[in-house]
């Protein structure tokens, strides 16, 4: 599982490329209305090539009491992502999500998830990174890696990563990234993406386009 | 146990031996969602060839001479990932969701351009990139920056762009007819593939340029109304047709509106530092321009400014410019001289009496006349030249030449400037009026800014006021003060702009117990009824000097107005 490490293992972040497609997810929560999610599809250069998003759904009180605790995690995994990966036309490298409980359709998918997890720029520092601040997802941190972890399931993502991949992961100040795959080649790209984008950014783009789809649907 | 406990209980057990436990089954629906696709070209938005995006760390050198024509702003330090990024917002107007998805969704516009092919001469500063943004998107749209901020880079390189996009294919350009050579000179600097064409030249020429597919035609107010019919006779409609100094149409009735709305075209936008010169209603009128029959002239002011919030873009100096050099206003209230004062106070109440002779045929014109007869007095005494002003003109100038400094005094009359040059000859005054002829008067401000030994520059309201940079000036000084705070803050913007070499110290002299002192009270009024219309400031002043206001300078009654009973 572990890779080998070396020092030669180091290599040249590459250029970006237009064909590379990165998805970003999100999922929001309106109050009264319930939860909605965007899918939003990244060409290499940051332009977008597809956006799906979601109306809000509401479980019901049945549903409530038997989800229980997992009502959450089924809502927005099973439910609103997965049917927005559904809908997708291209195959991602990369998946990004900043939703953990999305993380729930990693077992459906044949290409890798990552986690982009946003710390509180004024509480953390990069080696104490959970100090007990909690994720927008309301997730709670692994406190080695920063990595969030929730109803049991912590994503130790780190050990698939070669050294110098590690240290560009742990080197983010404001977001972290778990990944739930061997994907050597693929956060590469990300690597050479985020040279030019904050990850972060795209998904207020998604969030300012759900909220623009609201208003069209009221 | 009663008898009745016994027969329950043996019923009880008879049913538990003989029936099957009733079972509730509850379906659980699974829960569904619907969603909504979206599907986008992913070229870039802007045109051209993507590619990967420049390194956002890159250093640009800062700008360094400066044209004291030219409308471009100098350079900002390079910038950096803190840095604020633009995006598109698609128009309150843009009515179809996918076109407003399609904005919302994309990249940074610094993201944009640094991942194409376009080069820049100069590295934008942020709030430029975020007008760009603005404009990119609308048809309608009024870019209202503070004078100096580079309304002229950012429409020249949003017009770039859309052309790039293949959003754009023809583009008429009218502005005063003294600014043809400077949108040129910003033409070929900010976007040197689109070939801008000046519409001037003989009847002939003209008519081939307006028959003529060309991208950019440039033209002033005075040339498309004149050419009206060759205009209509193309039957050309223009994808975008841009207005600049659009002040010039804030009176619908004027034929100069007229013409300007009757252009066919796509696209309208409207630049101007000054939207709101005298009242609301000049809103209106620019936008009978841009978005027709949008605003009412009836609508109150407060709905003028909410219904017209999102097709202006409105940012001053304070606002966006950390690095501005501070301005320094000074109001200089001098006492008249004795003799003045004598002049004054004799042309005054036999002006009042001469107006109240009138009685119902006093017009506003009457009360102007004697309006500028005081003001020319405040400034100069015709009998014997005394000047309180002058005195304190010559004191302060002394200091600008002493120091090597330069100053710019502006005055609204011609003759005014030609009487300050007399008294001024150590300081080589040179003129910049209405009287110098056109073709003289780029030779005159090349000769102010290299000439070590000019140090003054008259010039009037009407010439100097608009278009032109002179940021090398540390000193401005107002001899008189126009009617409008507008024009007055776009001839002070000549030298306080990007690029200043320091502070600006802005003199305003002011007769004091003088109809200037009156006067000065109106435009403090219009001042503050400015910012409410374009900064969502609450309260709400008379903004408008009525036929009221004005004969109440003298505390004349208004013809025609039953006198009020105290």
């Amino acid at each position: 599982m572990n890779h080998p490490i070396s020092a030669n293992a180091i290599e040249q972040v590459p250029l970006l490329d237009e064909a590379w497609c990165f998805g970003f997810l999100t999922v929001i929560e309106i109050a009264g209305l319930g939860y909605c999610g965007g899918y939003l599809i990244l060409n290499g250069f940051g332009h977008p090539r597809e956006f799906h998003c979601s109306l809000p759904i509401l479980a019901t009180k049945t549903q409530q009491i038997l989800y229980g605790a997992r009502l959450r995690e089924h809502v927005i995994g099973e439910v609103i992502a997965a049917t927005l990966l559904e809908r997708s036309r291209s195959t991602p490298d990369l998946i990004l999500l900043d939703t953990f409980e999305a993380v729930s359709i990693q077992s459906a998918l044949r290409y890798p998830l990552a986690i982009i997890h946003v710390k509180d720029p004024d509480a953390v520092a990069p080696s104490n990174p959970s100090a007990g601040s909690t994720s927008p997802s309301g997730a709670e941190h692994n406190g080695d890696l920063g990595l969030p972890q929730r109803g049991g399931l912590t994503i130790s993502s780190h050990m698939y990563l070669p050294l110098h991949l590690r240290d560009w992961v742990n080197q983010q100040i404001t977001e972290h990234i778990a990944l739930t795959h061997d994907a050597n080649t693929e956060i590469r790209k990300l690597q050479a993406f985020s040279q030019h984008y904050c990850l972060k950014e795209p998904f207020q783009r998604i969030r300012d386009a759900l909220a623009e789809a609201q208003a069209a649907a009221a | 146990m009663t008898k009745l406990d016994n027969q329950l209980q043996i019923r009880s057990e008879l049913a538990l031996q003989f029936s099957h436990p009733k079972i509730l089954s509850c379906g659980i629906k699974p829960l569904r969602v619907e969603t909504k696709s979206y599907f986008f070209n992913s070229t870039s938005v802007i045109g051209g060839i993507a590619q990967p995006p420049h390194d956002s760390n890159r250093q640009v050198a800062r700008r360094e001479p400066q044209d004291p024509r030219s409308n471009d702003v100098p350079l900002q330090p390079a910038r950096s990932r803190s840095q604020k990024l633009s995006r598109f917002h698609p128009p309150s107007d843009m009515i179809r969701i996918k076109d407003r998805l399609f904005y919302l969704l994309q990249p940074s516009l610094q993201s944009l351009i640094h991942s194409s092919d376009i080069q820049f001469p100069f590295e934008p500063f942020p709030y430029q990139y975020a007008g760009i943004a603005f404009l990119f998107p609308r048809q309608a749209a009024i870019l209202a920056d503070e004078m100096g901020l580079g309304k002229t880079m950012q429409s020249v390189t949003t017009i770039r762009l859309l052309f790039r996009a293949n959003m754009i294919n023809s583009v008429l350009l009218i502005c005063p007819k003294p600014l043809v050579t400077n949108w040129q000179r910003e033409f070929k600097l900010w976007a040197p593939e689109i070939n801008a064409v000046t519409v001037e030249g003989s009847l002939a020429k003209r008519q081939a340029i307006w028959n003529a597919n060309l991208p950019v035609k440039i033209t002033n107010y005075e040339l498309v109304t004149r050419d009206k019919r060759l205009i209509d006779a193309c039957g050309h409609e223009y994808d975008l047709v841009m207005l600049d100094e659009a002040q010039r149409i804030k009176n619908p009735a004027s034929n100069t509106s007229k013409v300007v709305r009757s252009l066919p075209r796509q696209r309208s936008w409207a630049l101007t530092g000054t939207p709101v010169e005298n009242s609301p209603q000049d809103l209106v009128g620019i936008f009978e321009f841009i978005k027709q029959g949008f605003l009412k002239p009836e609508m109150p002011a407060r709905k003028i400014a909410k219904e017209s919030r999102d097709f202006i873009l409105r940012r001053t100096k304070d606002q966006v410019l950390e690095d501005m050099p501070p301005k320094l206003m000074r109001d200089a209230e001098l006492e008249l001289t004795q003799e003045q004062q004598i002049t004054y106070e004799r042309a005054e109440s036999n002006g009042v009496v001469r107006l109240n002779e009138i009685g119902d045929a006093l017009t506003v014109q009457h009360v102007f006349e004697l309006v500028l007869r005081l003001k020319q007095i405040c400034n100069f005494d015709p009998a014997t030249g005394e000047s309180c002003k002058m005195q304190r003109l010559e004191a302060d100038l002394a200091e600008v030449i002493a120091s090597g400094q330069k100053a710019i005094i502006f005055s609204q009359w011609v003759e005014t400037l030609k009487l300050i040059a007399e008294r001024l000859p150590q300081a080589n005054p040179l003129q910049y009026h209405g009287r110098i002829p056109s073709k003289q008067r780029d030779a005159i401000l090349d000769q102010f800014k290299s000439d070590p030994n000019s140090h003054v520059l008259l010039m009037s309201y009407g010439a100097g006021s608009v278009g032109l940079n002179l940021q090398f000036c540390r000193y401005v000084f107002l001899f008189d003060r126009w009617w409008n705070p507008a024009v007055e803050d776009q001839a002070i913007n000549r030298a306080h702009r990007l690029g200043s070499s320091g502070s600006v110290t802005v003199t305003r002299f002011l007769a004091s117990n003088t109809i200037e002192e009156r006067i000065n009270e109106v435009l403090e009024s219009k001042r503050e009824m400015f910012d409410m219309m374009l900064q969502g400031t609450d309260h709400v002043r008379r903004s408008k000097m009525s036929r009221d206001e004005i004969f109440g300078l003298f505390n004349l009654r208004t013809p025609g107005k039953k006198a009020m009973v105290a």
